[in-house]
């Protein structure tokens, strides 16, 4: 028997043509299955409309304008990387060679910071774990149904250019083994399978702070995002894969490194694949 | 006064109180969706917040081929099909979603709304959410179509389908057997 459930909901709110109407009720004569549903259906539709309307909350809208003003703030695409890619793009990329640029919003700090970096990796103040523990800050990332993307790891490593260097040809390698196990190909492909708002709160912030990765429509997939730390300072070490156009693959990872606080870009580096 | 597409336009125009206006014509309404979708005050902030953070970033993308509600619920919906993803993957053993067992102290109608919203929390999502746009909030069949881009059609049987789910979680039937229609198929 079919049973007309297209029609059941109106015909609980009496809104039914009366043809439509008389074919519900010749077939709730013959179905019981269907009165139990209908009987069902009204006690639902009675109880739901019976419940109060709620008031939000005073000061969501304020607390929007401010978090759009602060996301505003970070750094943006726009600027850092935008000039380090044209000093790539014109340096031309040495076959697998990094290409590493220290500090590059005000040119006053880049010496101290790039220079002054005599940290060695993994004695900073928080340099307990290991590097290849790999700690998922967020251990459900890695769900039952495969890896979600960006992760997110808290590290605690002191980093510094020399460090960064390492990290990038380990992300190099990491990169082609998540593609070998299914990490989709391209930016398009990525946003299709890991859209923004499926993004960790701890990953978003990251993003927002590094100041790009949180539009699909640009090519640039976040990847590994490290909670770390650059001159003792508290850092996120965000990963970017990129390729020439959102629907082509990666050709290059990029390393951009932000103190926590202030989102201030302290060092870029970038890795072809 | 202005409507909806008008204060998009201004928006992307940069006016500066255009985006406030829209937020405070449609919070309430946002806010109501994802409280009943989420069940809790706490996670429906959030949400609200969430979707116009989106909104703000997506704006640009709107094309005004869809009334600004539509589209504006279309996020809301998606938004907290997101919470309620992320929740499932954060507590994956809590079952006790929504509110809390109402104590029989509460005068009765707050006893009534507390279960039925604790009940509508165990509504499967893809009947929830039409249940919610249309026996709570009023938006015609077509308006949901659009929303949730599906057809018309099926927006009237999942609304019937979350209905009979709903009383069976009010009667404390936890996994609602399937009903006729979803039997139908393979007979």
């Amino acid at each position: 028997m079919t049973h007309p459930d297209e029609l059941l909901a109106e015909y609980v709110e009496g809104a039914l043509a009366p043809r439509d109407r008389a074919e519900v009720e010749a077939h709730l004569e013959a179905c019981a299955a269907c009165r139990a549903e209908v009987a069902d259906a009204a006690e639902a539709r009675s109880a739901l409309r019976a419940l109060p309307e709620v008031d939000e909350p005073p000061g969501i809208a304020l607390d929007v304008l401010r978090e759009a003003r602060e996301r505003k703030a970070a750094p943006r695409w726009g600027t850092p990387l935008r000039v380090a890619a044209a000093v790539v793009l014109i340096a031309g990329l040495a076959g697998g060679g990094i290409y590493v640029y220290g500090q590059l919003e005000e040119g006053g700090d880049a010496a101290s910071t790039a220079d002054g970096a005599d940290a060695e990796p993994g004695a900073g103040p928080e340099a307990e774990a290991p590097a290849d523990v790999d700690e998922q800050a967020e251990g459900e990332r890695a769900a039952a149904a495969g890896v979600s993307y960006p992760l997110v790891r808290r590290t605690g490593i002191d980093h510094d250019p020399e460090s960064v260097v390492s990290l990038a040809a380990d992300l190099r390698d990491e990169a082609g083994e998540a593609l070998d196990a299914g990490l989709p190909a391209d930016a398009f492909a990525f946003y299709e399978a890991f859209p923004v708002d499926s993004f960790t709160r701890v990953a978003r912030e990251a993003l927002v702070c590094a100041g790009q990765g949180l539009e699909p429509e640009r090519s640039v997939v976040p990847f590994v995002i490290e909670d770390a730390a650059w001159d003792g300072e508290p850092a996120w070490v965000v990963s970017y894969l990129q390729g020439p156009e959102p629907t082509t693959p990666y050709d290059r990872v990029q390393i951009l490194v932000v103190q926590r606080e202030e989102c201030r870009v302290l060092h870029f580096a970038q890795q072809r694949l | 006064m202005a409507d909806d597409r008008q204060l998009v336009r201004a928006h992307l125009g940069g006016d500066r109180g255009a985006f406030s206006t829209l937020m405070e014509r449609h919070q309430r309404r946002v806010y109501n969706i994802a409280y009943r979708m989420l069940g809790r005050p706490e996670d429906a902030a959030d949400a609200t917040q969430d979707v116009f953070l989106t909104c703000l970033r997506k704006l640009s993308g709107y094309r005004g081929d869809s009334a600004f509600t539509t589209w504006l619920h279309r996020v809301t919906v998606n938004v907290c099909h997101d919470a309620l993803r992320r929740r499932s993957r954060e507590q994956p053993a809590r079952d006790e979603d929504g509110p809390e067992p109402s104590s029989r102290d509460l005068a009765d109608a707050a006893v009534a709304a507390v279960d039925v919203q604790r009940a509508l929390c165990l509504v499967p999502e893809e009947f929830r959410a039409p249940l919610v746009l249309h026996d709570l909030q009023d938006l015609p069949y077509d308006e949901i179509a659009g929303i949730l881009g599906a057809p018309v059609g099926t927006v009237k049987s999942r609304i019937h389908r979350g209905r009979v789910a709903l009383a069976k979680a009010l009667r404390g039937e936890p996994h609602p057997p399937p009903g006729p229609s979803n039997v139908q198929e393979t007979m």
